[in-house]
């Protein structure tokens, strides 16, 4: 068996296509990455902001409440209107929890302009700011953390594009195994071997999905390795995801920090892609040539998406949302596996735990059709 | 050992590609004969088990190969028509590649491989990719593979295709030696190269098995049948409209036709001792244009 999965490696490594769609794909992922990291908007025009951001989340973190909400504010307003070129710049760990806590919105930056056309400065007591409770902050036996969030919101867009990447590129090399044999006029000979119709589809079900998840491990490696330099490390970790205030998240249920967070979205896109690669090679079985099958497995791929545009209620869109195109993204399945409308149960840990049991059924469902179909394959 | 074929027939929608056929074969060559459409690949294909007849058995030892096709599978050789291959494997890991799939020992495999490629000529390229092959080289290939688990029973579907001459005696040579208490059946459309190594002859024709027996007692149907008549030039399209010609040879202003016919085609045409080819254009006349 290891030696037929080595060969069958060896043929997808060796295809021209997956060797082109490998070499655009690492052009690809350059670009997301240096987007997505080094030309984020946390480094300003100046490229210092990541710099400066670090110095007032350090500042910043620890245990969420009303008056380290002020303290942050304090320092931001009066950052705001300094003179002092070091600590003037755009402060966008402040500026988001702003957005948030202060009832007037975008007028009070009318008012500190004002004043300070004057030669005035407004204090922080004569902005009127919400509480955490007036927001709605979902509360727990302990109490939420507050850290770093921008790095963090930038690693978890960088994560869904990758997604993206990952599933187009595993697509790419799943419609390859069964359908090139078959275009080639390869089967007669293959399947009239002693193991061509067992081991064989084993073997190449175990290396296409071996590929694709190298290439899954492979690119999110090097994404975490890009957000490590980024973000200086892995600060903010264990800041709680409803502090995270880029994504809005305030009410989100479960207790759960930034870190986590990224082990739930690399444990789905996981799964996700499990079924992916297996419906993709069910396609490839069923397939003529290559590219019928890339055709259909990308409409697969994306047909669940374009279904809920048409589908907005009722159990089959929320059929559609246990896809992976309609789930991939972080904020999306953090925000539709907490509403009963938007999934089949009522909390976020059943959601998640159903979604990840249907992906798993699906791999192996599609898998053991695959196998079936190819122990039985008759030409025409 | 014995394969047999018992009221085989495959049909697609309303089309019988092979109709009713019923054979047993014990160990030796069989040379199997056909027009194109005549249904050698379909027999083929269904005694290799990648296609499914829709009526009838086939039973290797007396067991049916469909039900115990593992077992079958694992004594079985197949060289397809237009045998395929991939393009930047080398000869020698095609080779191996196929051993893996027959489950043959890794050692032995290697070992297994390179003599066959020797016996085939290509131990000198084996380590070339198989694109840069001449298109001999890959038929000798696809023979080589065929035979790497030293089967029981090996099919071989038009294996002397793109072989020059030398390569063709070579082939017979290999499948003489090789066919020792075994069931090898071929399929050519030069009939030579079954004249010389096949024991028994297999006459397929549109679906139907029309007759079997080795060489000299199917050629002895045709006996009286061949004649050779020497005709003016100006006359020499109209024989061709009247009569199946297997042969014709200018001289001069004169041609001397061979013509099979169960008549005597002229009047000073004199009978001459048939060969196989003139049994192939006897019954595949309308391939050959009649």
């Amino acid at each position: 068996m290891k030696t037929i999965v080595k060969y069958e490696m060896e043929k997808i490594k060796q295809n021209k296509t997956f060797i082109g769609a490998l070499f655009i794909s690492l052009f690809v992922l350059a670009g997301i990455l240096y987007v997505g990291f080094y030309h984020a908007q946390l480094y300003g025009i100046d490229r210092e902001g990541v710099e400066k951001y670090h110095q007032i989340v350090e500042k910043s973190t620890g245990e969420f409440n009303d008056q380290r909400v002020k303290k942050v504010l304090t320092n931001y307003i009066e950052s705001y209107q300094s003179n002092d070129a070091n600590t003037k710049g755009f402060d966008l760990f402040s500026w988001e929890i702003a957005n948030t806590f202060i009832a007037e919105g975008e007028n009070v930056y009318d008012q500190i302009n004002d004043a300070m056309k004057q030669g005035d400065k407004i204090t922080i007591d004569q902005i009127n700011l919400k509480s955490i409770e007036e927001i709605g902050f979902t509360e727990f036996q302990e109490p939420l953390t507050m850290g770093s969030f921008v790095t963090w919101k930038d690693l978890y867009n960088v994560t869904n594009q990758l997604f993206l990447l990952i599933s187009i590129l595993s697509i790419l090399v799943c419609c390859l195994v069964f359908s090139s044999d078959t275009s080639r006029n390869m089967n007669s000979l293959l399947l009239s071997t002693r193991l061509g119709r067992k081991q064989l589809t084993i073997a190449k079900i175990i290396a296409a999905t071996f590929i694709s998840l190298f290439i899954f491990l492979f690119i999110h490696g090097l994404s975490l390795g890009a957000f490590t330099v980024y973000n200086d490390g892995f600060t903010g970790w264990d800041t709680s995801i409803q502090t995270n205030f880029s994504m809005e998240l305030f009410r989100f249920p479960v207790e759960l920090n930034q870190l986590q967070v990224f082990g739930l979205a690399i444990a789905l896109q996981f799964l996700s892609l499990l079924a992916i690669v297996a419906i993709t090679l069910y396609v490839s079985a069923t397939t003529r040539s290559p590219f019928s099958s890339l055709l259909i497995g990308l409409g697969l791929f994306l047909l669940p998406k374009a279904l809920t545009q048409l589908i907005k209620r009722g159990p089959i869109y929320h059929l559609l949302n246990l896809f992976p195109i309609n789930n991939y993204s972080v904020k999306d399945f953090l925000t539709l596996m907490s509403a009963k409308t938007e999934f089949f149960l009522a909390h976020f840990v059943q959601n998640m735990i159903l979604t990840m049991v249907v992906l798993v059924a699906i791999a192996i469902i599609f898998n053991f059709a695959v196998y079936q179909r190819m122990k039985q394959y008759q030409e025409v | 050992m014995q394969l047999e074929l018992k009221n085989v027939t495959k049909s697609y929608d309303d089309i019988i590609a092979l109709n009713d056929v019923s054979l047993c074969l014990a160990p030796g060559v069989y040379g199997l004969l056909g027009s194109n459409g005549s249904g050698k690949t379909t027999l083929f294909r269904i005694i290799s088990g990648v296609l499914k007849q829709t009526t009838g058995t086939v039973t290797y030892n007396e067991k049916d190969i469909r039900a115990n096709s593992d077992e079958f599978r694992s004594i079985l050789g197949f060289l397809p028509q237009d045998f395929s291959y991939y393009p930047d494997f080398t000869g020698m890991k095609f080779m191996l590649y196929i051993a893996a799939l027959k489950g043959i020992n890794r050692n032995f495999a290697k070992r297994r491989c390179l003599e066959l490629l020797k016996l085939v000529g290509l131990d000198d390229v084996k380590d070339k990719k198989i694109k840069k092959y001449s298109g001999g080289m890959k038929q000798r290939l696809g023979i080589a593979q065929a035979m790497i688990n030293d089967p029981e029973v090996l099919i071989l579907d038009e294996p002397t295709v793109g072989l020059d001459p030398k390569e063709r005696v070579r082939f017979r040579n290999l499948i003489s030696s090789f066919s020792k208490n075994k069931i090898v059946i071929l399929s050519t459309h030069i009939v030579s190269d079954i004249e010389y190594i096949a024991d028994e002859i297999l006459v397929l024709n549109k679906g139907v098995l029309e007759n079997r027996g080795p060489s000299s007692k199917l050629i002895e149907t045709i006996h009286g049948y061949v004649w050779e008549t020497e005709i003016e030039n100006d006359k020499l399209d109209d024989m061709l409209i009247v009569h199946l010609i297997s042969n014709q040879k200018h001289a001069g202003n004169r041609t001397v036709l061979r013509i099979i016919s169960k008549e005597k085609p002229t009047p000073d045409a004199k009978q001459v001792q048939p060969t196989l080819e003139d049994l192939y254009l006897y019954y595949f006349r309308m391939e050959a244009g009649r």
